[in-house]
């Protein structure tokens, strides 16, 4: 999770940019590093490609840098650049935006658990758990293991779903942040968040069942 | 007939989870969640799961910079500060 | 306004987690959002919110009132309500099972009727509901009532008895008079003081 920054260290840390300090640039690319190729992501055709515009922004905020007076936060200024950097190299590459594959699919419809898990129709307990879900023993909750687990579903995710799910529960990002970048509206972004949440749970809990105890 | 009462089921429920956590469900539908949880253990591990696996998203580390990208940017850094009059 | 309120153990509350403090160290919510008050019971809520442990709170006005819960925006735990244990969750749940029987026998085949009224223990329950097979929901609901009070616990067992409440004709009203009938049996037991205002 990156560490939120406050306003009285954004003030410092664009100060040190200013002043051209290596250690302040290099922490800055290292806490975004991660969200901005998935960000871009999103826009372009491959990693290599994200990797290009990831770079190809981070000379737009140095030349902007003059210009950026606060009115955002600094994270957010630099990810509209991004944004913009990675729109444009996408049309080039003539990939569609993202704003129709961001659109929640009729797979998003799917249930985040299998219904043969849940009592039939007409049962006097319709729709309560048939195959309930067995609390995960704590040792292996943990371990790195359920992290590791957790890292290996996310990878499992369709990219949309993925790259909510990425900026907000191992970036951190608020809401907000994540439909503005992604220009999505705050419904959509929580019908990806959802599923992907869902899949990875069920995926974990797959995983920690399958092999059971250790 | 179950309707007319306070409740959910729990495969509403699992579709509730998120709203849940975001704070988003209606006054109405949470207290139906939250008196549902109380009498539902299942549930209860199934949210209970949701949020384990929220800590451990949490504490996924990223995957570092590239040295070879971390080295291009630090040489378009060094650019700009020559460029720009940086450090002054 | 003296209201109660159930806690995990450890006075920890069960949906937010939230650690409570010492009896007697006041809490504050946002003021001016109410999702984040402090939720609390008048004594006819109590049995939709059981948990294992059971305190006094004092809340400050303003106290908003809904239907099955109240809230404010501050509050402090004045005292536990100790008679709360084990032994009296053990108690409530299987007068709840028994209070299922009662309800039901007008309505269950006349085949087990006679077994169920004379059935001595929650086991003999679940046995003589059970043999009313699948021709009985209202059976079915009394046998379920007697194994989660045996097997699971109270808040299980009275939503159980509340729903074969509402399932015999009288839907929600019926529900909520069972609620009701199940609040007065904790407050008897716990000697709890009537809520202040209209209710109970």
């Amino acid at each position: 999770m990156s560490e939120p920054v406050g306003i009285a260290a954004e003030d410092r840390e664009l100060a040190a940019l200013r002043a051209g300090d290596e250690e302040a640039f290099l922490a800055l690319v290292n806490r975004h590093h991660g969200a901005m190729l998935r960000v871009a992501g999103m826009f372009v055709r491959s990693r290599a490609v994200a990797e290009d515009v990831v770079q190809e922004a981070w000379v737009g905020v140095l030349r902007g840098l003059h210009l950026f007076e606060g009115r955002s936060s600094l994270k957010s200024w630099i990810f509209s650049i991004l944004v913009n950097c990675a729109k444009a190299r996408g049309l080039r590459e003539s990939r569609t935006v993202p704003m129709s594959s961001l659109d929640p699919t009729p797979e998003e419809d799917a249930p985040s658990v299998s219904p043969d898990r849940f009592r039939e129709e007409g049962d006097r307990w319709a729709g309560h758990w048939s195959a309930p879900p067995e609390p995960w023993p704590d040792a292996r909750v943990e371990s790195s293991e359920l992290v590791a687990l957790v890292g290996e579903a996310l990878e499992t995710l369709p990219p949309a779903q993925r790259t909510v799910m990425s900026l907000r529960d191992v970036d951190g990002w608020e809401s907000g942040e994540v439909c503005e970048h992604l220009n999505i509206s705050e419904g959509n972004q929580r019908v990806l968040l959802h599923r992907a949440r869902s899949k990875v749970r069920a995926f974990v809990e797959e995983r920690l069942g399958r092999e059971g105890p250790p | 007939m179950t309707r007319s009462v306070p409740d959910l089921t729990c495969r509403e429920l699992v579709e509730l989870v998120t709203d849940y956590l975001e704070a988003r469900l209606p006054v109405d539908e949470r207290t139906r969640f939250e008196l549902h949880l109380t009498y539902c253990d299942w549930c209860r591990t199934y949210l209970e799961q949701m949020r384990q696996v929220l800590v451990g998203a949490g504490e996924i580390t990223e995957e570092a910079i590239e040295p070879e990208m971390r080295d291009a940017l630090l040489a378009t850094f060094r650019d700009w500060k020559r460029g720009s009059g940086g450090g002054s | 306004m003296i209201a109660f309120k159930f806690l995990g153990a450890g006075a920890r509350a069960p949906f937010t987690r939230f650690q409570w403090p010492s009896p007697g160290d006041w809490v504050s919510a946002p003021a001016d959002d109410t999702e984040m008050w402090i939720y609390a019971c008048r004594r006819r809520d109590l049995p939709y919110w059981l948990d294992d442990e059971l305190w006094r709170i004092e809340l400050e006005e303003p106290v908003r009132e809904a239907r099955y819960q109240i809230a404010s925006p501050r509050g402090r735990l004045l005292s536990r309500v100790a008679a709360w244990d084990r032994g009296l969750m053990r108690d409530y749940a299987q007068a709840c099972a028994l209070r299922a029987r009662e309800l039901a026998l007008p309505h269950v085949p006349d085949t087990v009727r006679e077994a169920l009224a004379d059935a001595p223990d929650l086991e003999a329950i679940a046995a003589a509901a059970a043999r009313a097979g699948p021709t009985s929901r209202t059976a079915e609901y009394v046998a379920d009532a007697a194994n989660n009070a045996l097997h699971v616990g109270p808040a299980t067992t009275s939503y159980i008895a509340a729903m074969l409440a509402s399932s015999l004709g009288g839907g929600l009203a019926a529900f909520e008079a069972e609620r009701a009938w199940q609040a007065r049996w904790i407050a008897d037991r716990l000697a709890l003081e009537p809520d202040p205002r209209a209710g109970s």
